[in-house]
């Protein structure tokens, strides 16, 4: 199988001088195009600090991290923009969506950060998505009039608007009761199924966790335990 | 034993439990060795467990359906123990070496198990079934208030693997080598390098790696 993610001997050490502490050593870790993991592990482990160097949204102090086969650690910032837009989607616990704005609105800021008006196309697929999620009756609902798991699913179908390659979530049902956990759950899933998306969920549900193709257990920085359904 | 798997395999499927039951403690009444109440468990009992499926008709009780048939065996499985201890006793075979069987926290299939734990006892082990789901700090402290030399786990769930390795790790801190860990279930067939990886000191399959493994260390007795 194609890797659509490769990750070389990661090292991450915070802070410099007296107070340096590392996080993650030696992490190696390759991820299968269209497969569904979850990582696991205690509070402070490193996984947030390892999802986001493979989001790079931040870089590792040696290593190399490989995106479709493109290098991504050595990169611009202007280029890593561009990689960050098109190919990856973000699902955080909270959802940082913009109150002034609807949920349709929402779910289009990643278009409109790279295009002025959105093209007949991309309302009809954020329509789609907005089916797929269930919020037909709230989409023209402000952000801050929407129930946590509503503001969760607008997260959800904003991470999904350029049809990532890859989705990353952290603790993306964090805040939320068991039934609407398990109705994330079957939606992620579902995106995996019809689009072949490859997800990488942190995540501290069991629920969710023994439902994933792999887990990936993190402890003390380094991967512990690496098993397959 | 086929044609002793239809006919019990229809009468589970039929939920009749009555005569699941009648039926397989007659053939227990005429099992003379170890491997005949083995072949009882893996090639009836087990074997309908994992085959009997689901129909389309019943698509939306599967997991009713389910739990009343491993409800079925399970009583089986309880009134099989004084057959076990009579074929025990007929071949005199104990090796004076104490199992427990457990499966890890969050791991609540208990069947395989059960049925392990019976193994254990034909091939001459004092087998203890502690159950389903047993927190990592319950079998720590049982090592101070009964010797034992096998920790035998069984791991279904691949999920459980996580804990199974917590509580493997805490195992060999207190007792270091001296306790044997033993694994197996369906955990590991699509991560056999998780034996060593989780710790484990040895994978049992079948009836006979447990019958080997009891022949070893009554040897080193
Ligand atoms: N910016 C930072 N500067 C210094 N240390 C940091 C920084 N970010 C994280 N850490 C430290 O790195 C370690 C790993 O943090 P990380 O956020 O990756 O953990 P985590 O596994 O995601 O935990 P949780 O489950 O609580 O979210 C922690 O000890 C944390 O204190
Ligand atoms: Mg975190």
């Amino acid at each position: 199988m194609d890797n659509i993610l490769e990750l070389k001997n990661i090292n991450k050490i915070y802070g410099n001088g007296e107070f340096k502490t590392q996080v993650l050593y030696d992490v190696n870790l390759n991820i299968e195009k269209g497969s569904f993991n979850s990582i696991i592990g205690e509070s402070g482990s490193g996984k947030s600090t390892l999802l986001n160097i493979i989001g790079t949204l931040d870089k590792p102090t040696s290593g190399e991290v490989h995106i479709n086969n493109i290098r991504t650690d050595s990169m611009k910032r202007a280029e890593l923009a561009d990689l960050r837009n098109q190919t990856l989607g973000f699902i955080f616990q909270f959802h940082y969506l913009l109150p002034e704005f609807t949920a349709f609105e929402n779910i289009l800021i990643p278009y409109l950060m790279k295009n002025s008006k959105p093209s007949k196309e991309i309302v009809e697929r954020a329509n789609e998505l907005i089916e797929l999620v269930g919020l037909t009756k709230v989409k023209n609902n402000l952000a801050t009039k929407m129930s946590g798991g509503q503001q969760q699913r607008t997260a959800i179908a904003r991470a999904l608007i350029n049809n990532p390659a890859i989705i990353l979530a952290d603790e993306p049902t964090g805040n939320l009761d068991s039934d609407t956990t398990e109705k994330i759950y079957t939606l992620l899933r579902k995106v995996n199924e019809s689009f072949g998306t490859t997800f990488i969920i942190i995540t501290h549900d069991r629920r969710i966790a023994e439902k994933a193709d792999r887990n990936i257990e993190i402890k003390d920085g380094r991967i512990n335990i690496d098993i397959l359904r | 034993m086929d044609i002793f798997y239809e006919k019990f395999s229809t009468l589970l499927d039929k939920e009749d439990k009555e005569n699941c039951v009648s039926f397989i403690m007659s053939l227990f009444q005429n099992a003379s060795s170890p491997n005949d109440i083995v072949n009882v468990y893996t090639k009836i009992l087990a074997r309908a467990l994992n085959e009997i499926g689901c129909s389309i008709a019943d698509r939306n009780i599967c997991i009713w359906k389910e739990h009343i048939r491993s409800s079925i065996v399970r009583t089986i499985l309880e009134n099989a123990y004084p057959f076990i201890v009579k074929i025990r006793n007929d071949i005199k075979s104990t090796n004076g070496k104490t199992v427990a069987v457990i499966c890890p926290d969050g791991e609540y299939h208990e069947i395989g198990a059960r049925m392990i734990s019976d193994f254990f006892s034909l091939a001459g082990f004092e087998s203890i079934y502690v159950g389903a789901s047993t927190p990592k700090e319950e079998f720590i402290n049982a090592l101070n208030y009964k010797k034992i030399d096998i920790f035998a786990l069984s791991i279904t769930n691949y999920y459980n693997l996580v804990s199974a390795k917590k509580t493997i790790t805490a195992i060999k801190e207190k007792a270091g080598n001296s306790v044997l860990i033993a694994v197996g279930g369906q955990a590991f067939n699509n991560n056999p390098s998780a034996v060593s990886s989780i710790g484990a000191d040895i994978l049992l399959h079948t009836f006979e790696d447990i019958w080997n493994l009891g022949n070893t260390m009554k040897e080193d007795k």
